[in-house]
């Protein structure tokens, strides 16, 4: 594998990993941290009736772990599987499908959760 | 006082400007790669260009975004959306979310397009070109909702 092909799998399973971290925290109820604006300050999950924000911590946690994962593979791709030789089309063909999809079902797990939640055509 | 809340408006436009420049980019690019599916390759370089000039306007809209978002929680989300149209709080939400999930595909299309040539490597298109699409989708869909949001309550008394 060469080391473009390397990066390709790496970026690949970075956006996969956000993506699928990005859901994993809605779908567990992790708790973030928030930033409450009335108050100016930051605190460990959410408080009934206060308005906070947590989607800043929620991208920075997906992005961190994406990160993570995508260096991982990067790694193993280029210093454990090695090598000069190009991955074939039928591979790129078939990395395509997989990170597409992983992607759309990432996406249609938010649409659903909050469509669900706040009884969008309910 | 809400972090911001006094610049809400310039900023607010400063960020629908930034969308503009967006919007044009990632339209032209997505025309180029279409081009690239069907053996035409031709503007590989204006394609180049316009995929940096998405980077740098999505930054700078995200950015712009971020920002204002404490006055828009408080203000719009809190005070109206939230009592009187919670199914625009819906729509708002998933706009955030598929956002920030853009952000991951903006940066591996950008670092991929500098690690290949379209007409060289055209397997790569697999994974390259669906990431525009979705990409082009995503932005679409916060353009659309975003302008919407401020039809309905684009500012507060």
């Amino acid at each position: 594998m060469t080391r473009r092909d390397a990066k390709v799998i790496g970026w690949s399973v970075f956006t996969i990993a956000t993506g699928a971290m990005y859901a994993a925290a809605t779908l567990f109820g992790i708790p973030l941290l928030r930033y409450y604006p009335l108050e100016h300050v930051w605190r460990w999950g959410s408080q009934p009736g206060a308005p906070s924000q947590g989607w800043y911590a929620h991208q920075a946690v997906a992005l961190v772990a994406g990160a993570l994962c995508g260096a991982a593979a990067y790694a193993l791709c280029s210093r454990v599987l090695g090598g000069d030789r190009p991955r074939s089309p039928a591979f790129w063909r078939a990395c395509g499908l997989a990170v597409t999809a992983a992607l759309l079902a990432s996406m249609a797990y938010m649409l659903y959760h909050e469509f669900h939640k706040w009884g969008v055509l309910v | 006082m809400v972090f911001l809340e006094s610049f809400y408006i310039p900023l607010l436009i400063a960020h629908l400007i930034a969308t503009g420049v967006l919007l044009g980019s990632m339209t032209h690019n997505l025309v180029y790669v279409i081009g690239y599916l069907r053996g035409r390759f031709g503007p590989k370089r204006r394609e180049a260009r316009q995929a940096a000039i998405m980077w740098w306007s999505y930054a700078v809209t995200y950015g712009i975004g971020a920002l204002i978002y404490p006055a828009f929680r408080v203000h719009v989300r809190h005070e109206y959306l939230d009592a009187h149209l919670p199914w625009a709080t819906g729509i708002f939400e998933v706009k955030e979310h598929w956002g920030a999930l853009a952000v991951a595909i903006l940066c591996a299309y950008w670092a991929v397009r500098r690690a290949f040539d379209p007409e060289e490597d055209r397997a790569l298109l697999w994974v390259y070109a669906p990431w525009c699409f979705l990409f082009n989708a995503i932005i679409w869909y916060k353009t659309i909702i975003g302008g919407l949001l401020t039809i309905l309550r684009g500012y507060w008394q």
